[in-house]
């Protein structure tokens, strides 16, 4: 990460008491900890002494952020819209309703200073924000016709009433006619909720979309279908328990209908849900949480620094080498220049414990000799004709030292 | 200085590094046993392994090898006279770090500028050169400001860049001279107005319209918007190269007057009309990033919500019309991938 200040030193551990299996399930912490119950153990667990926010401060991932702020421009116009009783995306008063928020442009922006403003006390965002800032401003063209795009297909219920700011007032009342959007659904009985990005409710339909910014995935699917069952097992919301009839994927260039599931399917779904839940309960109960390293899982991992598995020659050897950037630890041995190291590998996909290294920062960082570093998403250049491998930290790269007994600082 | 709302210049005398980052900017690959050198980006490289020296050594011709040191940038430093010109802009405007945009526009202007600058003071065209940066502020960063440094080539310098600088906004207007009026009235650039033997390498960066565009805007504050003959040339090129590809179940029309809920009746450069919707697709300018020239269209693309605007880079269209035309198509093909 840049810094053009030391960024204040914090240690990290394995956490002191690890975090309690959720009490609701929803679909995002059913895949987390199906896919590794470790990671979730170590994001979700807290750490008082770096922060006052919830979890490991997570790191700062432009696509997510892009993701977010597509969802929330849409959020934001459709219940403009919806508030504005306009009946569909051809109602002669939506421009009217988008020069009152100041066009698009200024829409994006809006979202984009509120998605950053959520990271201001995260020590660990902190240093990528102006950047992050600025390349998102720089993207504005992209998202606008993104978000230009999938609105012209939100398709909006002829409304005598609107219910959109019901969701803001917390009310968890039966719902009528209306379109809400980022509306919870809970099945309280068998533990589950979800939030849905939109629910149209009108006399001839109950559609449920969820807006998708990435690519398709078979998974997504499985999703929309989940919150349709959370919809109709939702005692508050929905206590005649109407199914939905149409449910949407919205992708940036394509919605994607999905069958709908029928009285049995909907029993099907609860089953394989409660089920699934269940065993990531006990999966996430277990001291420590197992882990399970593998390319797909670590690579994104935002506290894989933290993960004893993911160091590990084995873990390092199934993940392989990347052309470009890797992960390493290393011992210092000397310094070799105002802002470069010589060390030596200890573990890396990348080089063979042993090989000598040069470790290039672009701001002022301080080690010692002996001091034994995990260094994340460096570039890599040479280790070649018996030179030294060189690991150069750029905006993104982050370097963590490890002391004995595993406590590790956060050093950049 | 500050010659204006947009121009600013400074001189200075200091050192400058001219670095040469060698084919692809990988640099060089260097044998530091005998010194032989070749680029780094070459695919068979012959410093890694045992070679023959660059020199004659009749006691032993061959260097072993394995004393190779890559990616070295070659490089000197000397002192001369620096006129720094700072030039910022406002929005739409921006001229963003990095894009290709900023560089064509920037390196037009330094030419053009050294250019007037040499002829105002009867120099040899090589006596002057100019480089441009980002400037090294946050404004620098956001797009919002530009340095070009003009500098004596002679080491030591010889005091041109300061009288150049006392010029003032004279040997602007003239650099904004040649970029308008172009004898040979090029496309881009010619040697009747940018091009020189000394310039060879950067002919592809040398865009008069662009660099004008932006200088104009420097001098009077004018928001630079497309010359309309070459809007409407561009858009029939990407509207003809699209057509061409015969899209099934997609029908293009140039210039077609839509009708916009809430927005009344706008002229749509390229309408495409899929079993969905419709699609308008105009050219926005190379330093307006999603700044279409239309009044009309702006709106559109602001304020529509019924159609989506998409705006496509004319820089684009004129310099890589496949690319354009494929992006283009894949986004107007993806929306023809829903599911009903």
């Amino acid at each position: 990460m840049i810094a053009t200040e030391p960024v204040p030193l914090w240690t990290v551990d394995t956490p002191a008491t690890w975090p309690e299996a959720p009490a609701e399930m929803t679909i995002t912490t059913l895949s987390e900890i199906e896919a590794c119950p470790r990671r979730w153990a170590l994001a979700a667990a807290e750490y008082p002494e770096l922060w006052s926010g919830h979890g490991y401060p997570p790191r700062l991932q432009l696509s997510a952020l892009v993701g977010t702020i597509v969802h929330l421009a849409l959020q934001t116009i459709t219940r403009k819209l919806v508030q504005a009783a306009c009946s569909s995306v051809q109602d002669q008063n939506g421009p009217k309703v988008m020069k009152e928020l100041g066009g698009y442009t200024k829409v994006v922006h809006d979202c984009i200073d509120r998605v950053l403003h959520r990271f201001t006390n995260n020590p660990r965002a902190l240093p990528l924000l102006e950047s992050a800032n600025r390349s998102l401003r720089a993207r504005t063209p992209e998202l606008r016709t993104r978000i230009q795009t999938m609105l012209c297909r939100v398709r909006l219920p002829p409304l005598q009433t609107v219910r959109a700011e019901m969701r803001e007032s917390k009310l968890r009342a039966p719902l009528t006619i209306g379109a809400f959007t980022e509306i919870e659904l809970r099945a309280t009985h068998i533990g589950w909720k979800g939030k849905a990005d939109m629910l149209v409710l009108s006399d001839e339909t109950c559609e449920i979309t969820d807006v998708k910014t990435g690519m398709p995935e078979e998974r997504h699917q499985f999703q929309v279908q989940v919150y349709a069952l959370l919809w109709c097992r939702d005692e508050e919301l929905n206590p005649n328990h109407r199914r939905a009839d149409r449910l949407v994927l919205r992708y940036s260039d394509e919605d994607v209908q999905v069958a709908a599931p029928t009285a049995v399917q909907l029993e099907e779904i609860e089953r394989n849900i409660v089920a699934r839940r269940d065993a990531a309960l006990q999966t996430a109960s277990q001291r420590p949480p197992e882990a399970r390293p593998n390319r797909e899982n670590c690579r994104y991992c935002g506290v894989r620094h933290l993960c004893d598995k993911y160091w590990t020659p084995e873990t390092q050897f199934v993940i392989g080498a990347d052309q470009r950037f890797t992960d390493a630890e290393v011992s210092i041995t000397g310094r070799h220049g105002p802002s470069s190291w010589d060390a030596v590998v200890k573990l890396s996909a990348h080089s063979k414990a042993g090989t000598r290294a040069v470790l290039r920062t672009h701001h002022e960082l301080e080690f010692r000799v002996n001091d034994c570093l995990r260094i994340i998403e460096a570039a890599i250049a040479g280790g070649d004709d018996e030179q030294p491998v060189v690991f150069t930290l750029f905006a993104v790269s982050e370097v963590y030292s490890v002391r004995s007994g595993g406590t590790a600082t956060k050093a950049s | 200085m500050q010659l204006n709302d947009h121009l600013r210049v400074h001189y200075t005398r200091q050192h400058l590094i001219v670095t040469n980052r060698g084919p692809r900017e990988e640099g060089y690959t260097y044998c530091t046993k005998c010194g032989l050198i070749e680029p780094t980006a070459l695919p068979k490289g012959v410093v890694g392994a045992a070679h023959r020296k660059p020199y004659p050594d009749s006691h032993d011709p061959n260097c072993p090898g394995g004393g190779a040191t890559k990616g070295l940038v070659l490089g000197t430093d000397f002192i001369t006279d620096v006129l720094l010109i700072s030039i910022s802009v406002d929005p739409p405007l921006t001229l963003t770090p990095g894009l290709l945009a900023t560089d064509v526009a920037l390196r037009t202007i330094s030419e053009a500028l050294t250019k007037a600058a040499c002829a105002r003071l009867e120099l040899e065209a090589n006596e002057l050169q100019a480089e441009y940066r980002p400037a090294l502020t946050a404004a620098g960063r956001d797009g919002r400001e530009a340095e070009i440094y003009l500098y004596d080539t002679l080491p030591g310098g010889a005091g041109f860049a300061p009288r150049v600088g006392r010029l003032g906004l004279s040997v602007f207007e003239e650099a904004l001279q040649i970029l308008e009026n172009c004898p040979e009235n090029c496309d881009r650039s010619c040697y009747r107005c940018l091009r020189s033997y000394k310039n060879k390498f950067e002919h592809d960066l040398l865009d008069r319209y662009i660099g004008a565009s932006l200088l104009r805007f420097a001098l009077t504050g004018t928001t630079p918007t497309l010359d309309a003959g070459r809007l409407e040339r561009s858009t029939d090129l990407l509207f003809q190269d699209i057509e061409r590809q015969g899209i099934e179940g997609l029908s293009l029309a140039r210039n077609k007057v839509v009708s916009v809920p809430g927005l009344g009746q706008v002229v749509a450069p390229i309408l495409a009309v899929n079993r969905l919707g419709e699609f308008v697709v105009g050219l926005h300018g190379a330093l307006t990033p999603d700044t279409p020239s239309d009044n009309g269209l702006r709106d559109m693309k602001e304020y529509s919500v019924a159609i989506p605007v998409i705006l496509v880079d004319e820089l684009v269209v004129r310099r890589n019309l496949p690319n354009a035309t494929a992006n283009l198509i894949e986004r107007l093909r993806a929306s023809l991938r829903e599911v009903t």
